[in-house]
């Protein structure tokens, strides 16, 4: 009887009240935003609102060292209909962890790649300052096949050891994981026999204020007709005075395919980085600053697309965020033309 | 009169100087009596209540509490964040399945209290004067909340 209690009022009240539904087995969390897009783009859509996500994660304590880690994803007010319908419901992440200690971790399951500052927290827009993560690390860029598509994957099913050490005030963490890599059906059955490998490493010099990280990820792209993709990036953050820096470059290289669509053994490599400046400006306001590039082939000179972005984010309450920027797109080739973006949105953490 | 209206004056004075400087309050952080911690450093703070560690050296597993009213100041000090980025900070740990629990928020003395005593590995930060004797005050880099030396307040 008691078993089915403790999930049961959760469910009942942590909508309302969050508070009521921590107990001390089982923890609810989540997030909310909803958007508001603008552009001058020639032929862009018109200005919408967009609720992006209601994002629920839930963690099962099972003991000590035991849990179980899941999210579940409502996105773009989904309304789902046989054959149709709108949104994605979507279950993000669901692994059972293991922790020895700080310095040994493993996880199985479906989880989200470290990749970079943001992977593991591409949805989670209440966590950074901007409504729009970079484009050029995080946003959809063409694949192989002509199609749009993330660089990194969103979720990797597999195998993931992790941990953190510190000593003499250095620290250093670490992250290695084993997954089906992309495909028509990642979390139950790999398409081809390379698997996504993966690897993250952040070192946090003395004094806590600046980290480097540097991360990597390879796999055979199920999704981009088995092609051979590999990522590697590196990252910093660093704090002076009230200013907090953050900057990532990267270098995708893509496998192409033949007119067939298969793999042809030659590559394509890009490049990409950003640095983002921001500043708080009392308790509330937080201005920022970025520039964000990308060159989606190094070996041709009119590809390379530009992203400046300036904005405010607001803490209404502890737990809500407003947000404005807005963004300034150019171009290498000279046949496209400049444009300018707004997104708005409101972001709450329950 | 003219004594009493000074000395009404003075006293205005001195409750608005008090009221509106709650930085020069001492925050002491607590433990319970049982815990073999004595002392901290404040990167050793600040790795717990950024929650990149997640035990004491004992390996004991860390419970961390927060005093609602000395939160901007302990935070501003320890961290050197605003409350808005050590929000924000957490639910980044949280979102990207860290296993660290961010921090029990108490609004009164009492219950920070409670959870001092009762908690296994709880650690807390509270005003010093609500700080009772069956509490562990630890010291900070080897000083305590009424040595000059001491950097939370």
């Amino acid at each position: 009887m008691q078993s089915w209690r403790i999930p049961g009022a959760v469910l009942l009240f942590g909508w309302v009240a969050p508070l009521t539904a921590q107990t001390d087995r089982i923890t609810i969390y989540g997030f909310f935003d909803a958007e508001l897009h603008a552009t001058n783009e020639r032929g862009g859509p018109p200005w919408t609102f967009a609720q992006h996500h209601f994002n629920v994660i839930t963690i099962y304590r099972l003991s000590e060292h035991w849990r179980v880690f899941a999210e579940i994803e409502w996105e773009h007010g989904p309304n789902i209909e046989a054959g149709g319908g709108s949104g994605e419901v979507v279950l993000e992440r669901a692994a059972l962890e293991y922790k020895r200690n700080d310095a040994f971790q493993a996880k199985v399951g479906k989880f989200q790649p470290p990749f970079g500052l943001y992977n593991m927290l591409h949805d989670a827009s209440p966590t950074f300052l901007s409504t729009a993560l970079p484009t050029s690390l995080y946003g959809e860029h063409t694949n192989p096949l002509g199609e749009d598509e993330e660089l990194i994957p969103e979720a990797g099913t597999g195998l993931q050891v992790l941990g953190r050490v510190a000593t003499k005030g250095w620290r250093g963490e670490y992250f290695v994981y084993l997954s089906n890599g992309r495909g028509p059906e990642p979390a139950q059955q790999d398409n081809n026999h390379d698997k996504g490998v993966g690897a993250r490493l952040v070192v946090g010099l003395p004094g806590g204020a600046t980290q480097i990280g540097a991360s990597y990820y390879a796999d055979r792209n199920g999704d981009a007709g088995n092609t051979k993709q590999r990522l590697i990036g590196l990252d910093v953050t660093a704090r002076y005075a009230e200013f907090y820096l953050e900057a990532e470059a990267f270098t995708p290289r893509l496998e192409r395919v033949d007119p067939e669509g298969l793999p042809n053994g030659t590559f394509r490599t890009a490049r990409g980085y950003y640095v983002q400046l921001s500043r708080p400006v009392g308790p509330r306001l937080t201005p920022f600053a970025r520039y964000d590039f990308y060159d989606s082939d190094t070996d041709t000179s009119d590809d390379a697309e530009r992203d400046i972005v300036l904005g405010l984010n607001m803490a209404v309450t502890p737990a809500i965020w407003l947000k404005g920027e807005v963004h300034f797109r150019s171009f290498q080739d000279p046949a496209l033309e400049r444009f300018q973006d707004f997104a708005g949105a409101v972001a709450v953490a329950f | 009169m003219k004594r009493s209206l000074a000395r009404a004056m003075a006293g205005v004075a001195f409750g608005l100087v008090v009221y509106s400087s709650p930085a020069l309050a001492q925050i002491a952080v607590v433990v319970s009596k049982s815990n073999p911690v004595n002392d901290l450093s404040l990167e050793d703070l600040e790795d717990l209540y950024l929650g990149r560690r997640t035990t004491f050296a004992s390996g004991e597993l860390v419970v961390l509490g927060e005093y609602r009213p000395a939160r901007r100041s302990f935070y501003q000090v320890v961290l050197r964040l605003s409350e808005s980025a050590v929000n924000r900070h957490w639910i980044g740990i949280v979102f990207s399945e860290g296993q660290a629990s961010p921090p029990r928020v108490f609004r009164d003395a009492e219950a920070a209290h409670r959870f001092v005593l009762s908690t296994r590995g709880a650690i807390c930060f509270l005003d010093l004067a609500a700080v009772t004797d069956d509490m562990k005050v630890l010291t900070i880099g080897g000083n305590g909340p009424r040595d000059q030396a001491y950097s939370i307040r």
